[in-house]
């Protein structure tokens, strides 16, 4: 059982590509990047494609750059080895460039495509927890179209993304908003690498010059079906200084959530840890905002 | 339906006809004669595929080969090819770093590629490096120190 392999040389002629499966066919033809996605579904009998499209080098996938208003431009096929390396990346996202260079293993990271991490629709790509708390948005292109959608509309549900069938993801947007934001990210996990956390949580804090809180992101993920912003929570650390009892419980009002139940937690082992994981977010974050800070004159 | 590829595989250049669902992995173990690379997880959880690819570690068992046209494969068959991995060899043979060989060819491209890219990484480099590699065996320790050696070797 093989399929036909076709790497387009322009986004246009993948476009054109999906534009031609017929509709019904539309579901056996199969977008790759990296691979690393599609093969493991491939080796595990999970799809049985009829047409692979390779995209992981259409030259309008690619490309890292800062635009004029401080927005943060990455093409969908850049790889996360090259995000953790990248100097722009530490530089306007920093949390983005910290979860790329541990997701996983050192293997999937050189050929695993942000693009690609975000479409899989997997409850598990870390480096979607920490777009969720830059406000990052992506766009998507058809041949009739161009979408521009902020990152949780595109998160449907588990192995569900809003992307349609005659879509391709083409770049990720990261506000230049975000890039002084005090941030932290927090994972439980068993071993140190290749399994993905069991809970983790990515915090992203906009202070003030007196050190209050005044835009909180906080992104929850691993345990739930799709990465989530837990709202409750950043509603009750903004306002005020970001320490103590404050933050404290703040990350008690992480609960409530629906939760995954998988061979490695149950969702009650979830539920009991989920606070303790956003607590210790939270007050990293908030150090590394008083370390900016002290210092450092702005 | 076949297709016609070319790959640079240890430093020669080789053309290829293959189905397009066939792995990197398969086409080196099965066209090529390269047994050292494993098919251990078919998953990418265990790096036991390893090769570099352009140089970085990839997991061969997640890629086909029908993608990597015009790339630069390198196998533990071609480890000897330069000083840099004879050097991680012999550290490997002399720390007592390999025992029932399995993971090994991973390891050491694994480390190959850091060496190649940062000369004395500490004891945390070298482990993130070697984090995609799980080995049964050994514990670690004595692979750690293997490629501490081959570091230093190279670095005097």
């Amino acid at each position: 059982m093989s399929f036909d392999y076709v790497e387009p040389a322009s986004l246009d002629e993948a476009l054109a590509i999906l534009d031609q499966s017929r509709p019904e066919a539309r579901l056996e033809t199969h977008l790759m990047a990296g691979g690393t996605t599609l093969v493991r579904r491939l080796r595990r009998r999970e799809v049985r494609p009829r047409l692979v499209v390779g995209i992981g080098r259409l030259p309008e996938l690619g490309g890292l750059s800062e635009e004029a208003d401080g927005t943060l431009r990455i093409g969908a096929a850049t790889t996360l080895s090259a995000l953790a390396r990248s100097a722009a990346v530490s530089r306007l996202a920093p949390l983005l460039a910290e979860v790329c260079g541990r997701t996983r293993s050192p293997q999937i990271r050189t050929l695993a495509t942000l693009g690609g991490a975000l479409c899989a629709g997997s409850p598990l790509a870390e480096p979607a927890l920490a777009l969720l708390a830059l406000d990052a948005a992506v766009l998507l292109r058809s041949s009739g179209e161009r979408r521009r959608l902020p990152l949780a509309e595109l998160l449907g549900g588990p192995g569900r993304t809003a992307l349609r069938a005659d879509e391709i993801l083409t770049a990720i947007l990261v506000p230049g908003a975000s890039a002084d934001r005090a941030w932290a990210y927090e994972g439980l996990s068993r071993r140190h690498a290749v399994e993905p956390p069991l809970v983790a949580a990515a915090v992203a804090l906009e202070l003030d010059s007196d050190g209050h809180c005044r835009t909180a992101r906080v992104a929850l993920g691993m345990a739930t079906p799709v990465p989530i912003r837990l709202h409750s929570v950043e509603r009750a650390v903004e306002g005020g200084r970001p320490e103590g009892e404050r933050l404290r419980s703040a990350a008690e009002l992480a609960v409530g959530l629906e939760l995954r139940e998988d061979v490695r937690a149950s969702a009650e082992y979830r539920a009991r840890v989920i606070p303790a994981i956003v607590r210790r977010a939270l007050v990293r974050a908030a150090e590394a905002g008083r370390g900016t800070r002290e210092g450092v004159a702005r | 339906m076949k297709r016609r590829i070319e790959l640079e595989v240890n430093g020669e250049r080789v053309q290829l006809e293959v189905e397009p669902d066939r792995t990197l992995l398969d086409v080196l173990r099965s066209d090529l004669g390269l047994s050292g690379a494993k098919d251990a997880c078919a998953t990418g959880d265990c790096g036991a595929c390893t090769v570099l690819l352009d140089g970085e570690p990839i997991n061969s068992c997640l890629t086909l080969a029908v993608a990597l046209s015009g790339r630069r494969v390198t196998t533990v068959e071609g480890l000897a090819d330069d000083p840099l991995g004879r050097a991680l060899q012999r550290a490997f043979v002399e720390h007592g770093a390999v025992q029932c060989g399995y993971c090994t060819p991973g390891l050491l491209l694994a480390a190959k590629s850091l060496l190649a890219r940062c000369a004395s990484p500490d004891e945390a480099g070298i482990r993130a490096a070697i984090s995609g590699n799980l080995c049964r065996c050994t514990g670690y320790v004595k692979v750690v120190a293997a490629i501490q050696a081959a570091s230093q070797a190279q670095t005097t």
